[in-house]
């Protein structure tokens, strides 16, 4: 019984019962997505990350969450006024909101959920010691182009062009274009590229222009999550197969995606909350790299378009959507 | 009297306080010293002996679970890497041709799928070239020819059929490892592997070492490739922590692989045991919280600590309620010995603890009754001694006689003396030397009477009466007994008054006896009683008196008539007294003859 109390003495200084007893309030957590409000889901999977670790919304936490569809403005006001409430966490997605947030606070931490490469646009110092407030979950996104490359020239003979949706707002467009660019150069594809300020400027135009000039397929920049409802009719009109990072992509009709689990980082975003509500530094918290990569193919649009899914890559599926 | 009528103020205030607050040592503290000791040095006693024996026994205890635990630990660790090995088998079991690639492909890319940690997969032939290279998030490269049988990886796992790689860090965090596997035969090449080491994590954090000690997993290099904590991990390359779990591995293997406290590397204090994983190369350390390791020890020490706590308060009470069982009866006996000592005979103590308490207050109060009963005994001597000598009052008194006091008939002999010229002397001389002449005169008469047991009457002046045979009779004849205290009296005073002579006072002594009935008793008035004769033989022995002369003793008939034979007289004729006539035979008591004397002269011969 007694060696029970003790025990339970021992394990309430981790849990966040203890957390509440110390502090005596509740924490709040501040999110900004770049993203538009139809990842919602995103919100629900880091409150669900928090619950699975002993937190209870409106006891321990409270969610101050924001879905800004790309709007900078926007972005900076309610970042701006989530540092005057003084959150105990900020939580960003995508590299925009980092960078804004990082700028707008030097003191609150700030949780990237995730971010593609926080090393190249300055975000972070090393991923094992980011060594400021910022730290949190990065996809290394631009690393795939390769892998994205291969697979299209796996599904169809003779692919001789890509072309590339990026966005003028995001460091990481050109981050990305880069990479792809150079893993184009290496398998002998070509790379045209259009960059809109935002998801406002995607138009039927520009689909019908990659058409022009000979694309087969459109790479669509992470950072146009959530409007893929809009964009695959587009590029589907256009006669263009859609790849993206995001299992949803595929899902929406595009042809693949290769990437992570969007949801699965955004739970995992719950970890970095809790150590830092816990008390870590985020300065010595490392940044974590995705360890689970997903590849979702869409059969009907490959059929749609002619593309084989010949059988080294119906193994390395992790989903073929019939 | 009656003390009570006495002394009522005494019971309303006694004479000594109860004297708590001057006690220097109170019985309840020395109860409470006592029993604190006889209750709780045995407790302490027990409990320290619990507490080592039950460390002594838990330390054991926790040493083999602790390695169990360890080795259970470092067998899943074990099982993870052999996990993959065995997939990695399915990958080295055709042999090569020289267009056979696609079959190994699908193997590759199968084994890929099984094994999530496995980043990068390449397959080397059994001449040491590298056909195939499967990448999970790279590129796939097909048939390099790339020259690898220099490669570690490859010589190692040709040569031991796997070889593990050392632990390297992806972009400075991640920790990954290369393994390789080869074929049973030389044919079938080598499988070479890139495993992403953080996939660990979860068979690690899913280990327990009681129920909140974890395990973790560290390198030949003393690096950290495992531990439920992920951000350890990602820390990557860190001197501090280097050191730190090299100092631990150096800790724990000096014990000859027991296990020891210390503190991990978040800074608690644990209890650590390790266990080697052999192909690896690798440790596994399983730690468990102190605080908990030893909780049954605290709760011993617990237990103890509640029990001496409950022996101090069982003891308190005990103490308080003993203390105030004694000293209650003990302030009442004080309150009433001080109140007997204040002569307050008639207090009683009254005290029913059934204990030696009782009888004392028994014995105190029988004390009390027996002083009262000898006060009252000594304050009527001391009124006996005022007629009776002291001898003769002691008898009255112890022998309850005082009836003997009472008025009767008694056949008495009365003397009677006085001084002769004493008017005169006193009539010139100072008052002090009057009365320091009858101090003498009396020391000398009251020492002889005493010496006769005589019952003195009274005295005036220089006068006295003495009575003999009454109250009390005499041992012996008591006229015969009389005379000789006549005659002792009249040598002593004779020897003052010659003493007085010489000083210019001219005085003289004379004593007369008569024997008769007389009506004795007690006569005055309460608190001033005198014992006396009333009767003829009264008047007759002071009508004797008055006629002697100075050193004569002059004895009526009867007392001749005892004496005749025992003390020589000489008829000294009748005479004519006041008050009987002229026709009383007297006698004195012849001087300087030797006893005993010729028969009894008649009066007729003095005639």
């Amino acid at each position: 019984m007694r060696r029970r109390t003790l025990i339970a003495l021992l394990a309430a200084g981790a849990s966040p019962a203890a957390l509440r007893a110390q502090s005596a309030k509740k924490a709040i957590v501040g999110f900004v997505s770049w993203w538009p409000p139809e990842m919602a889901s995103h919100l629900e999977a880091l409150r669900g990350g928090m619950r699975d670790l002993g937190y209870a919304e409106g006891r321990d936490i409270e969610f101050d969450g924001h879905f800004t569809s790309g709007n900078r403005e926007r972005t900076q006001e309610l970042v701006q006024w989530l540092v005057r409430r003084n959150v105990d966490v900020l939580v960003v997605s995508t590299t925009p909101v980092a960078h804004i947030a990082k700028k707008a606070t030097s003191r609150i931490p700030i949780v990237m959920a995730p971010v593609a490469d926080p090393l190249a646009t300055g975000l972070i110092a090393s991923i094992s010691r980011p060594g400021g407030n910022v730290t949190g979950l990065t996809s290394f996104g631009p690393e795939l182009g390769d892998k994205r490359l291969e697979l299209l020239r796996e599904m169809k003979q003779g692919f001789r062009t890509l072309a590339f949706l990026g966005s003028s707002a995001d460091p990481n467009g050109a981050t990305y274009f880069r990479e792809l660019q150079s893993a184009a150069g290496r398998q002998g594809v070509r790379i045209v590229a259009e960059f809109v300020n935002g998801p406002a400027g995607i138009e039927a135009r520009i689909f019908d222009g990659f058409r022009k000039q000979g694309a087969e397929a459109v790479f669509i920049q992470p950072i146009f999550f959530g409007h893929h409802g809009k964009i695959i009719p587009l590029a589907v009109a256009a006669g263009l197969a859609v790849v993206g990072q995001y299992a949803q992509f595929a899902e929406a009709g595009g042809l693949l995606a290769f990437g992570f689990d969007d949801l699965a980082l955004m739970r995992r975003a719950a970890y970095y909350v809790d150590m830092i509500l816990k008390g870590a530094s985020p300065a010595s918290l490392p940044v974590e790299q995705p360890t689970k990569y997903l590849l979702v193919i869409n059969a009907t649009t490959a059929r749609r378009f002619g593309w084989s899914i010949p059988e080294t890559l119906s193994i390395r599926a992790d989903r073929i959507i019939e | 009297m009656n003390p009570r009528d006495a002394q009522p103020e005494v019971r309303a205030t006694p004479a000594v306080e109860p004297a708590d607050a001057r006690v220097r040592r109170p019985l309840f503290r020395k109860y409470f010293l006592a029993l604190f000791a006889a209750v709780v040095l045995p407790l302490l006693a027990s409990g320290a002996i619990e507490a080592w024996f039950g460390y002594r026994d838990q330390r054991v205890l926790l040493d083999q679970r602790l390695r169990l635990e360890a080795q259970a630990a470092a067998s899943k660790i074990q099982d993870f890497l052999d996990g993959i090995r065995d997939q990695m088998q399915w990958a080295v079991q055709l042999p090569w041709t020289d267009g056979g690639d696609e079959r190994h492909r699908f193997d590759a890319l199968r084994v890929l799928r099984q094994v999530p940690a496995i980043v990068d997969l390449a397959l080397v032939d059994g001449a040491g070239k590298e056909r195939l290279k499967i990448s999970r998030v790279g590129r796939d490269v097909i048939g390099s020819g790339l020259d690898r049988a220099a490669d570690p990886a490859v010589a190692g796992a040709r040569s031991a059929r796997v070889w593990h790689g050392p632990v390297r860090l992806n972009r400075g965090s991640e920790p990954y490892m290369t393994l390789a596997v080869a074929g049973n035969r030389a044919a079938v090449g080598v499988a070479v592997a890139d495993i992403n080491l953080k996939l660990i994590w979860d068979v690690i954090s899913a280990i327990r070492v009681g129920e909140t000690g974890a395990a973790f997993v560290v390198d030949r290099n003393g690096r950290l490739v495992a531990h439920p904590n992920i951000s350890l991990v990602l820390r990557g390359a860190d001197d501090e922590t280097s050191a730190r779990l090299k100092a631990l591995q150096a800790a724990v293997q000096s014990p000859g692989g027991g296990s020891i406290t210390t503190r991990n590397i978040e800074g608690r204090t644990v209890l650590m045991a390790m266990a080697p994983i052999a192909g690896a190369q690798w440790m596994v350390f399983a730690e468990q919280p102190a605080a908990e390791a030893y909780a049954p020890i605290s709760a011993a020490l617990w237990r103890t600590g509640i029990l001496v706590l409950a022996g101090a308060f069982f003891a308190t009470l005990l103490a308080f309620a003993l203390a105030r069982r004694m000293s209650g009866p003990i302030r009442v006996l004080e309150r009433g010995v001080a109140s007997i000592g204040a002569g307050q005979f008639d207090h009683r103590i009254r005290i029913a603890t059934g204990d030696e308490l009782e009888r004392l207050a028994a014995r105190i109060n029988a004390m009390a009754k027996e002083l009262a009963l000898s006060q009252e005994r000594s304050e009527r001597i001391g009124r006996l001694k005022r007629f009776l000598s002291p001898q003769v009052a002691e008898l009255v008194e112890s022998a309850g006689k005082e009836d003997l006091l009472g008025a009767q008939k008694a056949d008495v002999v009365v003397v009677f003396c006085d001084l002769r010229g004493f008017t005169a002397f006193s009539a010139k001389a100072e008052p002090e030397e009057i009365m320091r002449v009858l101090g003498e005169y009396y020391d000398a008469l009251g020492a002889i009477i005493m010496r006769y047991a005589a019952t003195l009457t009274h005295f005036s002046g220089d006068g006295l009466m003495v009575l003999l045979n009454a109250p009390v009779p005499s041992p012996d004849d008591p006229a015969l007994r009389a005379v000789r205290m006549a005659r002792d009296m009249q040598n002593a005073v004779q020897g003052l008054i010659a003493a007085w002579a010489a000083q210019g006072h001219r005085l003289g002594f004379g004593v007369g006896l008569a024997r008769g009935i007389a009506t004795v008793g007690r006569i005055g008035y309460e608190g001033r009683h005198d014992y006396t004769a009333i009767g003829r033989v009264a008047n007759l022995a002071s009508r004797l008196c008055s006629a002697a002369e100075d050193r004569q003793i002059l004895v009526d008939q009867a007392v001749a008539t005892a004496v005749s034979g025992e003390i020589a007289l000489d008829a000294a004729g009748t005479r004519e007294l006041k008050g009987f006539g002229d026709s009383v035979a007297v006698y004195a008591i012849a001087q300087g003859r030797a006893e005993p004397s010729a028969a009894l002269p008649g009066p007729e011969s003095a005639r």
